[in-house]
């Protein structure tokens, strides 16, 4: 019993490994979304994590400040992104790159991944020189290239696209893997595959190679590196009684060149190999006694002992009180994130109420209102959620090149055609990409077939102007716009089809106003083509 | 057993390990690329199996295919602690500095602030100076050889509206990759005579350290800049706090705090490369 009990206090987690998990937790708070498969789209997503923690992952209770930053870079040709650069600010100048080593999520996994018992490349010159590539990357990848993009009307956040690991780890693996994404796998293709092959060589890398991702790739902590001398709280050197012995370079597994520079983590494990202490954390002398001297000088006359033992006393009791305070905060604040994440936020879907298929004096105004949750051997359509079974009608706004049209539309309202009802939006690249194989189906089919784009509320003010450049001689499309739920982010036809935050998703209704085929992924003509043809085939 | 020995199986058995993992990571990648291949979806497409579930399935047998290579590499990965425990192996500790070391380090602080006094000094001074050289001159070929690779990339031509995205980036990366070859080449040419640079310093500072020979007061500016760092860094931070909550205002005001929630909610799969 002894020796077990030996074990554990030998293998008790260290401080800062708490933190981080702790951190990954509270990051991570919608555990509820790995069990409903589905990404939280609340309030609390307005605010960034410090760390990388991609907003793709089920758990995920708050934005990615990289994936932000190239959004607000690709958005602002229309609104100048100062939040972001506000929170990135606050960030820096709070933590420096101490987020890095005590609060990121993705670090705590390159952490872990590094204490796997293998031969390890230890740091030199070349890893040195080479962790300026994290600069080039942030530069170019996530400044330039969204910005470039931006120019030419389309939103591209090209780290979170072609580099981003977490991406994979936590969207791709974290989202896809629950059964009921299932149909999303349609989307993955040779993009994927590159991303995936990065991931795995990152992870592998991380394994050999302390912090490889950190070091190297990471844009995020290329900023915080920028502020890490003037950060408000992390490691700070006094040169004054430092002797240059180089045991912190020595224990430290960064390329620093000295403690406190922009590649150090602030990880604190100098601190205590450092023989003439230093090595301090920046705010820790509050809770540090004066020494006798410092006493003598403060009181003008030589201090005594008891004067110096009562000042000793009140420094512990003041370190007590504030270890005390912050415990309860930070345990009050996962508990209360982890009880409005998983009981107190309603998904969407629980808050929305589908149109019923009427018009204003109450008629029914759609041939299948009622029997639209049925397919048509009478077996129940799977939409993902039983209350928007019966009835897959909605009232949308008509939208042109000048905006509203004032008309009103009724998807399933299908007159005898079939239907294709297709989710996208302005800022959706992967959306934009597919809508002219779309508009060639509207137009070869015109007459048996009735296209609607219907687009989403986010950006909704930019759709007329996007139509107007690029779409406007589209005459057999049908431009609607989707309506927000009240109390929530989301839009209302689109859950009320049981879909699930990604774009772009398509639906098609056979003639009888039935849910034929329903993709949550980015289709082809070919693909649109052979689902009309077989449609078509069963009518006629 | 000794020393040597354990650390002998410990080293075969690092060795070992390293080897499957990295065979496992290629294993994974080749199942991947495998499961959305192209020949692989038509031949999905063909038995009417290219849907979520089938692929779901094909996913399934790929890792099944793997579940007995990654079982071995998890037992070895656990069985870690149980070797440490039947091989124990002594901590190693940082070895204390030699005194010489840390004078010489010393010598190389101070010889920071030197002026021309001593010809050694002066010596070490030119030596930096090369440094200096070398490193502006790498920057400055860096920044030149990225002119035409931005210039293409602002060629309204190069960029269509609907375009493939992906290869766009593509060919811009490979346009950028060319024009950085040269540069990466002068950069291996300066690091060999950096480092002979450095050996050539390193005699110096310990030339420096033997002499003992005093060292002039450092410029005053230097002086004035090192005592009052600190106060330095705290009006900075100060300003960058105050900026930072300015731009949170700001942004709160124009609506980036709308679009920051908006774009967590809605995702683009394309834009987070699940594509």
């Amino acid at each position: 019993m002894k020796r077990i009990l030996n074990w554990f206090k030998s293998h008790i987690p260290t401080k800062r490994r708490l933190i981080q998990l702790y951190c990954a937790l509270l990051f991570n708070a919608h555990i509820k979304g790995f069990v409903t498969g589905k990404i939280y789209q609340g309030p609390l997503k307005n605010l960034c994590a410090p760390g990388i923690n991609c907003y793709s992952c089920p758990g995920a209770s708050a934005a990615c400040p990289i994936g932000a930053l190239q959004n607000a870079f690709s958005a602002s040709g229309k609104r100048a992104p100062y939040y972001i650069f506000g929170i990135i600010l606050l960030y820096s100048i709070m933590f420096g790159r101490m987020i890095c080593g005590f609060f990121c999520p993705f670090g705590l996994v390159q952490d872990l991944l590094h204490k796997i018992k293998t031969p390890k490349i230890k740091k030199s010159r070349f890893t040195r020189v080479l962790s300026c590539l994290k600069y080039v990357i942030l530069v170019f990848i996530t400044v330039c290239i969204p910005l470039l993009y931006m120019m030419k009307d389309r939103g591209i956040p090209s780290f979170c696209k072609y580099i981003c690991p977490a991406g994979v780890l936590e969207g791709a693996i974290g989202l896809l893997s629950h059964a009921d994404n299932a149909a999303e796998l349609l989307n993955l293709g040779p993009l994927f595959v590159w991303k995936f092959s990065l991931f795995v060589t990152v992870m592998l890398l991380c394994v050999f190679i302390y912090r490889f991702f950190c070091r190297f790739l990471c844009p995020l902590g290329a900023l915080y590196g920028l502020f890490n001398r003037f950060s408000i709280l992390g490691i700070k050197l006094n040169r004054d009684k430092c002797v240059d012995c180089g045991r912190c370079h020595a224990k430290c597994k960064m390329d620093i060149k000295h403690v406190g520079d922009r590649e150090c983590i602030n990880c604190g494990e100098c601190v205590d190999v450092c023989p003439t202490n230093a090595i301090t954390w920046r705010g820790s002398k509050i809770f540090l006694p004066p020494n006798e001297t410092e006493l003598s000088a403060r009181l003008e006359r030589p201090a005594t002992e008891e004067e110096v033992a009562a000042e000793k006393k009140k420094a512990e009791r003041r370190s007590f009180v504030a270890r005390l305070v912050s415990l309860i905060l930070t345990v009050a604040l996962l508990v209360g994130s982890l009880v409005y994440y998983n009981f107190i936020y309603k998904d969407p879907s629980e808050l929305v109420v589908s149109d019923s298929c009427t018009d204003g004096d109450g008629d029914l105004c759609c041939d299948t209102c009622g029997l639209a949750f049925l397919n048509k051997d009478g077996s129940e359509i799977a939409t993902g959620n039983a209350i928007f079974d019966k009835c897959i009608g909605a009232h949308l706004e008509v939208l042109d090149e000048n905006g509203k049209t004032g008309d009103i539309i009724n998807p399933a309202a299908t007159d005898g055609k079939i239907v294709i009802i297709n989710f996208w939006g302005v800022w959706c690249d992967g959306c934009k990409k597919e809508l002219p194989d779309f508009n060639r189906i509207a137009d070869e089919y015109a007459g048996e077939v009735t296209v609607i784009a219907i687009h989403t509320v986010l950006n909704e003010d930019q759709a007329p102007d996007h139509i107007k450049n690029n779409y406007s001689d589209w005459d057999n499309m049908i431009f609607a716009l989707d309506t927000q739920i009240e109390g929530s982010t989301a839009d209302k036809y689109y859950t009320s089809l049981g879909f699930t935050g990604g774009y772009p998703v398509t639906v098609i209704l056979n003639p009888d106003g039935l849910i034929e085929y329903k993709y949550a992924s980015e289709l082809t003509y070919d693909e649109l083509k052979r689902d009309i043809e077989e449609i078509k085939s069963f009518y006629n | 057993m000794n020393e040597n020995k354990k650390r002998l199986i410990h080293r075969i058995y690092s060795t070992v390990l390293a080897a499957m993992l990295i065979a496992l990571g290629i294993c994974f990648i080749i199942s991947c690329a495998c499961v959305f291949s192209e020949e692989n979806i038509e031949r999905l497409a063909s038995e009417g199996r290219y849907t979520g579930d089938g692929l779901r399935e094909e996913i399934g047998g790929a890792l099944l295919r793997l579940i007995c290579p990654s079982a071995i590499a998890l037992a070895m990965i656990i069985g870690t602690p149980i070797l440490n425990r039947l091989l124990p192996l002594t901590d190693e500790k940082l070895k204390a500095a030699p005194d010489e070391d840390a004078k010489y380090s010393i010598a190389k602080r101070r010889a920071k602030d030197a002026l021309y006094d001593s010809e050694t000094v002066s010596a070490i001074m030119r030596e930096r100076r090369l440094r200096f050289i070398f490193t502006l001159s790498g920057i400055g070929l860096f920044i030149i050889s990225l002119i035409y690779p931005i210039i293409r990339m602002l060629d309204s031509e190069t960029f269509t509206a609907l375009g493939n995205a992906n290869e766009e980036v593509l060919a811009f990366s490979l346009v950028l990759l060319a024009f950085l070859t040269p540069s990466a080449v002068y950069a291996f040419v300066i690091g060999i005579l950096f480092a002979s640079s450095k050996r050539r310093e390193g005699k110096l500072l310990r030339m420096s350290a033997e002499d003992g020979s005093p060292l002039p007061p450092p410029p005053a500016a230097a002086v004035w800049l090192r005592t009052n760092s600190a106060l330095i860094g705290r009006i900075a931070a100060t300003a960058i706090l105050a900026l930072s909550m300015v731009f949170i205002i700001l942004g709160i005001v124009n609506g980036g705090m709308a679009d920051v929630l908006d774009k967590a909610a809605k995702i683009c799969r394309e834009c987070i490369g699940l594509g």
